[in-house]
C-alpha cells in the first residue's frame, strides 16, 4: 500500500511536469530577469551598467508616477466594485430564470469579455466621438448640447470607467453564476421552509456560499483592470492632460516610446508587488483560505 | 571489396553533402520587419514590396523572404528587445528618432561589409543625401532611406477654388483660410472645421507647433541637444495653435486626437486643411467619401518637418549577405520607379527624381522633393526621442487645464530633456 502510494507520488510528479515547465519558462524565469533588468541601466537595451535600487528610487520620488498610481488605483477600485455588484444582481436576476432566455443572456453577458480589446476600445471611442459619433448624435436629436467625452478630463475618467465595466460585467456575472448553480437546492429550500424571505435568503445563504466565486471574480477584475494598457491607449490615450495616463501606460511608453527598459522594468516589478499586496488584502479581508 | 566498399560510402558521403547543401540553400529565409503588408492588395506600398520580393525569389532560387508586418509605432523597440533575445529579423526598417540608439546599441551592419564597397562612386553619388548621411556612424553606412517622407499640409483644392483662396504660404494664410473654410459643408451637412491637428501624446506626428518654432528660431534644441521650448517663440507657437482652437478652425477635441484619426476624419471630409504625413497621401485619397484627387499637400511655413524609414542588416543574422542583397534590390534604381508609380511615394534616388514626369496626378511628388531640399530633421549624433509629441501635452494642459503657456513649456523641456538624458 506505502509502496503503491510512493509510486503514485512519483507519478504525479511527472504529470505535472510538462505544466510546471511552461510556467518555470513563461513566467517564472521572465519574472526573475525583469528583476535582474530593472537593477541595470538599460537605454536602448544597451547594458549602461549596474545601478542598483536608482531605477526604484527614481520611480518612487516621481509625482507623476505616484499620480499614476493614485488614478489607477481609483480607476481600479470603481470599475471593479461596479462590475462585482452588477455582475452579482445579473447573476441573481439570471438564476431565477430557465430556458433559452436565460441561456440568450449569458451568451450576451459574455460577448463583451470575449471581444478584442482593441476592437472594444476604438468602438467606444467613434461611439463617443464628439461630431461624428452615435453618443451625440443622440444628445443632438434629443435637443441636448453634445458632450465631448475622450476630450475633456472628467468625462474621459468616467469614459474609461464606463468601458472597463461594460467589458467586465459579463465576466463577473457568469463566475458568479456558477457559484449559485453549484449551491445546494436542499439548503435553500430547508431556509424557505423555516420562514426566510428573500433578502435574508440571500444575505444569511447565498452570498456566504458564493463567496469564492465572488473573490475569485474579484482578483481576477481587479488584476485585469489594474493591468489594462489596451483600453486606456485606445480609448483615450492617457489624456487630456494626463487625465486617464494609468500606470502601465506610463510604464509602456517609458519602455516603447523613450526606450528606458531598465526603468520600465522596475515599474512593472512594482506593478507585480501592488496587485499581489492588493490580493493579499483581499484575502485576508474576506478571511478565505487556499 | 574493400575498395569498393570506400568509393561507395564516399560517394554516400558526397551525394548526402550536396544534398544537405542543395536543402540549405533552399532553406535560406530571409526575415524582414516592415509595417508594410505585402499580401495587402489595396495597399500601393505593399503591392510594389510584394513585387520586389516575387522578383527577388526568382533571381535567388531557394531563397525566401518573409515579411512580418509590424505595428510601426513600437517596432524599432521590439527590434532592439530581438536583438538581446537572438530572434531579430534579417532586414529591419527602423524609425529615425531610433536610429541612432540602434546604431549605438551595434545592431546593424555597416553596408560596406555587405555590398556598398562594390558600388561605383556614381552609384554612391546617386544616393548620397541627408538621408544617406543619417544612416552613417564613424565613417560607415548602416541604413539605406527606402521611405522618405515629410509632415505637409493636407488641403482639399476644390474647397480652396470654390472660396477663391490661394494655398497658404504664411502662418497668417493658414489661419485666414482655415477660417474662411470653416462651417457646415453644403454637401453633407456635416461640420467642416478649417484645420486639423493632433494633439495626443503618443503615436503621432508633429504638430504644426513644431514647424512654427523651426521657422522662427531654426531649430528645436540647443547645440547641446536639449529643449529650446520654454521662450518667447515656444510660447507664441503654443497661443497660436491654441487661438486655432478657441476660434473653432480646429475642434476642440483635437487635444486627444491621434493622427490616425486624422487620416480618417480628414477623408470623411470634417477637415478643409490637415496636418499629415507625405506617403499617406495616397491612402488617404483611396479612402476619401468626396473626390480624393481634390486633396493636395504643400510644405509648411518655414521649415517642413522630414521623416523616413531607414533599413538596415541586422548585425546579428545568419543571412547577413542574401539580406544586404534583398536590401539593394528594394533600393534598386527599378525598385526605386516601383516605389514611385505602384506606391506613390517620393523618389529616394536622384537619378528617379530627375527621369520624373510631373503631371496632375503626381504634382504632390514635386512637393515632397521640394520638402526633403529643404526640410529640416534633428541631427543623428545624439538620441532625439519623444519631440514630436513632448510639446503636445502643452497644448493640451492650456486648453483644458487654463494653464500659462510658459510654465506648461518649461515642463515639457525638462520632460524630454530627462528623457533623453541631458
Amino acid at each position: 500500500m506505502k509502496k503503491s502510494l510512493t509510486k503514485h507520488r512519483n507519478l504525479s510528479g511527472f504529470y505535472i511536469a510538462p505544466a510546471m515547465a511552461v510556467l518555470i519558462l513563461c513566467l517564472i524565469l521572465p519574472l526573475f530577469y525583469t528583476v535582474y533588468c530593472s537593477l541595470f541601466k538599460l537605454d536602448y537595451l544597451v547594458n549602461g551598467g549596474f545601478v542598483g535600487m536608482k531605477n526604484y528610487v527614481t520611480l518612487l520620488t516621481d509625482r507623476k508616477v505616484q499620480d499614476s498610481l493614485l488614478l489607477t488605483l481609483g480607476i481600479t477600485l470603481i470599475s471593479t466594485l461596479l462590475s462585482v455588484l452588477l455582475g452579482l444582481a445579473m447573476a441573481l436576476w439570471i438564476d431565477r430564470k430557465t430556458g433559452f432566455f436565460a441561456y440568450l443572456i449569458e451568451m450576451l453577458g459574455l460577448v463583451p469579455w470575449v471581444i478584442s480589446m482593441v476592437v472594444a476600445g476604438l468602438l467606444w471611442r467613434w461611439l463617443f466621438h464628439g461630431d461624428l459619433g452615435l453618443f451625440n448624435m443622440i444628445l443632438r436629436m434629443l435637443g441636448l448640447d453634445p458632450i465631448y467625452v475622450v476630450q475633456n478630463k472628467v468625462p474621459a475618467i468616467i469614459a474609461l470607467i464606463f468601458v472597463m465595466v461594460w467589458r467586465l460585467v459579463g465576466y463577473a456575472m457568469i463566475m458568479i453564476l456558477a457559484g449559485l448553480k453549484g449551491l445546494d437546492g436542499g439548503l435553500i429550500e430547508a431556509a424557505k421552509v423555516d420562514g426566510a424571505s428573500p433578502f435574508q435568503l440571500l444575505i444569511y445563504i447565498k452570498l456566504p456560499l458564493i463567496k469564492s466565486s465572488v473573490l475569485l471574480s474579484t482578483i481576477v477584475l481587479t488584476i485585469s483592470n489594474f493591468t489594462n494598457n489596451t483600453v486606456p491607449k485606445v480609448l483615450t490615450g492617457g489624456g487630456p492632460s494626463n487625465a486617464t495616463n494609468v500606470i502601465t501606460l506610463y510604464q509602456y511608453n517609458l519602455g516603447f516610446q523613450y526606450y528606458k527598459f531598465g526603468t520600465s522594468a522596475a515599474l512593472s516589478v512594482l506593478i507585480m508587488l501592488i496587485t499581489s499586496l492588493i490580493i493579499v488584502l483581499y484575502i485576508k479581508v474576506s478571511n478565505y483560505r487556499i | 571489396m574493400k575498395k569498393k566498399l570506400v568509393v561507395a560510402l564516399m560517394t554516400a558521403a558526397l551525394g548526402m553533402g550536396c544534398m544537405t547543401m542543395t536543402a540549405m540553400a533552399e532553406d535560406t529565409t530571409i526575415r524582414m520587419w516592415t509595417f508594410l503588408d505585402p499580401t495587402n492588395t489595396e495597399n500601393g506600398r505593399s503591392v510594389a514590396l510584394s513585387q520586389m520580393i516575387d522578383e527577388f525569389e526568382a533571381e535567388n532560387e531557394g531563397v525566401k523572404v518573409v515579411v512580418e508586418p509590424q505595428d510601426w509605432n513600437t517596432m524599432t523597440a521590439k527590434f532592439l528587445a530581438a536583438t538581446t533575445s537572438g530572434d531579430a529579423p534579417d532586414i529591419i526598417w527602423c524609425a529615425r528618432d531610433e536610429l541612432c540608439g540602434v546604431l549605438n546599441a551595434g545592431a546593424l551592419e555597416p553596408l560596406e561589409n555587405l555590398f556598398l564597397g562594390d558600388w561605383s562612386e556614381d552609384e554612391i553619388a546617386d544616393v548620397d543625401d541627408a538621408y544617406f548621411k543619417f544612416g552613417e556612424k564613424d565613417g560607415k553606412h548602416y541604413t539605406l532611406t527606402l521611405n522618405k517622407n515629410c509632415i505637409v499640409l493636407y488641403y482639399r483644392e476644390d474647397l480652396l477654388k470654390d472660396a477663391g483662396l490661394e494655398v497658404p504660404k504664411t502662418w497668417d494664410d493658414i489661419v485666414a483660410c482655415a477660417t474662411a473654410l470653416t462651417g457646415e459643408d453644403e454637401a453633407t451637412g456635416q461640420m467642416r472645421y478649417g484645420l486639423g491637428q493632433s494633439f495626443a501624446t503618443e503615436s503621432n506626428d508633429p504638430q504644426l507647433l513644431l514647424n512654427y518654432i523651426v521657422d522662427k528660431q531654426g531649430s528645436l534644441f540647443n547645440e547641446d541637444g536639449t529643449a529650446n521650448w520654454a521662450n518667447d517663440t515656444g510660447v507664441e507657437a503654443v497661443n497660436w495653435t491654441v487661438d486655432c482652437i478657441n476660434n473653432g478652425v480646429t475642434p476642440k477635441e483635437s487635444v486627444n486626437t491621434s493622427i490616425e484619426d486624422l487620416y480618417t476624419e480628414f477623408a470623411s471630409g470634417k477637415y478643409a486643411m490637415s496636418i499629415g504625413s507625405g506617403v499617406r497621401l495616397s491612402t488617404v485619397r483611396d479612402a476619401a467619401t468626396f473626390d480624393g484627387s481634390t486633396i493636395q499637400i504643400t510644405t509648411i511655413p518655414g521649415n517642413t518637418i522630414i521623416d523616413g524609414w531607414f533599413a538596415g542588416v541586422w548585425s546579428g543574422s545568419d543571412n547577413k549577405e542574401m539580406a544586404g542583397k534583398f536590401l539593394e534590390k528594394m533600393y534598386s534604381p527599378e525598385s526605386d520607379q516601383k516605389w514611385v508609380e505602384l506606391g506613390g511615394q517620393a523618389p529616394c534616388r536622384k537619378s528617379t527624381v530627375e527621369n520624373l514626369e510631373i503631371n496632375d496626378s503626381n504634382r504632390y511628388l514635386q512637393t515632397m522633393i521640394q520638402a526633403f531640399d529643404e526640410g529640416w530633421m534633428p541631427s543623428n549624433e545624439m538620441p532625439f526621442v519623444g519631440w514630436k509629441y513632448d510639446l503636445n501635452p502643452a497644448v493640451q494642459k492650456v486648453v483644458t487645464d487654463g494653464a500659462d503657456p510658459m510654465d506648461v513649456l518649461k515642463e515639457c523641456e525638462d520632460n524630454f530633456n530627462t528623457a533623453n538624458d541631458r
